[in-house]
């Protein structure tokens, strides 16, 4: 078969057939040339090595037995145009006979990219209002519905899921308030959580749960480890000096209570009313300490702290 | 809430036309084409989708670390600066937005000129 003889001027796309080989001569009919001609002479046969460069190198890589296509960015006058030019065997033989054809796919490909950008968009911004929903703003830890949430799937995707519970509230916050106003009670706020946030581990969920309260739902380890990066996070928040809007720095402190996955309970309401029973205690013990939580805190008759506990009853 | 640009002017149905429109005129300005030489045509396309919900207060945002870092080398000088805001105004132009609500969107882009010229 004479490649010259083949009809390509009845072909109203830009088209070419050629044998797939360097060195053979590439027949092109007057589209092609036309869409082509800043980078193709007017009358010169090119190679296929000229095609494979006006096509920015990919036609070796196509497979001409596969009906592969190549996207290839033309401009016309002064425009960015995207073609697709497929690839079809016409005839076998030693070396196969291939006729290329291009259409103008820019509109179709421009529309597809504005679709997949506003996806993109909405997906970005659906991610963001999934985050706001389930973020305190203040502190950026998680809220009582996304701890609740993460819970559940830990409890449901976890193996021999185990965790500590624990329930942290900065001592005497109220007054904070009270003495130095909101503004620097947000900021008291803002530092505690900033402060323990860098001492968790990565496997723990880390909200605020009440005014000053929070919860560390700490799943990477052992209780003890765990108690033991709240009391290493204590030790950080206490060596604070904060200051305020009046002359004296202040130190803050928190006091935590903390309840064990299994032993304290199975839900994360059982944990967290145990955890907030050993938080009591802590209170009543003095305040900035870490107690873990036990069936016989409150039986032991240590009177003094029995009035202790009922002192503060009153006050708070 | 007030109603942003974005609302007002039609959401993405107008900003897809928009884009177009801006586009075109980026591509067939010989001081800002260049600029995009060898640009991937979706790459640009999300960028100026991107500018453009953002600028009249749609949901995509910019912000300002990412803005800087991405026109960081490109060497964009005063007058490419100057040609981008032509194409804006025209494109808003084009498509009747309020005087006030051009002037709007021009200060929110003029805002960010820090962050793009180098």
């Amino acid at each position: 078969m004479d490649l010259g003889d083949f009809p390509l001027e009845s072909i109203g796309l830009p088209a070419a057939v050629f044998r797939w080989e360097a060195g053979q001569h590439v027949h092109v009919n007057a589209a092609f040339r036309a869409l082509m001609e800043d980078r193709l002479g007017s009358d010169k046969t090119p190679l296929f090595e000229d095609l494979d460069a006006l096509l920015g190198g990919q036609l070796q890589d196509v497979n001409p037995e596969s009906e592969d296509s190549i996207i290839q960015e033309v401009k016309i006058g002064r425009k960015r145009h995207s073609f697709e030019f497929n690839v079809g065997l016409i005839s076998r033989g030693e070396t196969n006979a291939v006729l290329l054809l291009g259409v103008d796919k820019s509109d179709v490909l421009k529309a597809e990219a504005k679709l997949s950008s506003y996806v993109g968009i909405i997906e970005e911004n659906n991610r963001e209002l999934q985050r706001l929903a389930n973020t305190d703003p203040l502190t950026e830890a998680a809220n009582r519905r996304a701890l609740f949430n993460r819970f559940e799937e830990l409890v449901k995707q976890v193996s021999d899921f185990h965790c500590t519970v624990s329930i942290l509230d900065i001592d005497h916050f109220k007054r904070y308030n009270d003495e130095y106003g909101h503004d620097f009670g947000d900021f008291v706020l803002k530092t505690f959580a900033d402060q323990v946030r860098a001492r968790l581990a990565d496997k723990t969920i880390f909200a605020r749960i009440g005014g000053e309260e929070f919860c560390v739902v700490d799943y990477s380890g052992s209780a003890d480890i765990a108690k033991g990066k709240l009391q290493g996070a204590l030790d950080a928040v206490r060596d604070l000096q904060l200051d305020t809007p009046k002359t004296e720095p202040v130190n803050i402190t928190f006091s935590a209570g903390v309840a064990e996955f299994g032993k304290d309970g199975e839900t994360l309401d059982d944990l967290l009313k145990n955890a907030d029973r050993a938080l009591y205690y802590a209170k009543a013990n003095g305040r900035s300490c870490v107690i873990p939580y036990s069936a016989d805190l409150f039986e032991k008759r240590d009177t003094t702290l029995i009035a202790r506990v009922d002192n503060l009853k009153v006050r708070e | 809430m007030e109603q942003s640009l974005f609302e007002k002017y039609g959401g993405f149905a107008t900003i897809h036309k928009v884009v177009e429109h801006f586009y075109d005129g980026v591509l067939d300005n010989d001081i800002l084409s260049p600029y995009f030489e060898g640009v991937d045509m979706s790459q640009l396309i999300d960028h100026q989708t991107r500018f453009f919900a953002s600028a009249m207060g749609g949901p995509a945002s910019f912000d300002d670390g990412h803005l800087e870092k991405t026109h960081q080398g490109l060497g964009i000088t005063e007058e490419a600066w100057d040609a981008v805001v032509a194409v804006l105004l025209d494109t808003l132009n084009a498509f009747n937005v309020e005087e006030g609500d051009i002037q709007l969107i021009a200060g929110a882009v003029a805002s960010k000129k820090p962050l793009i010229v180098q």
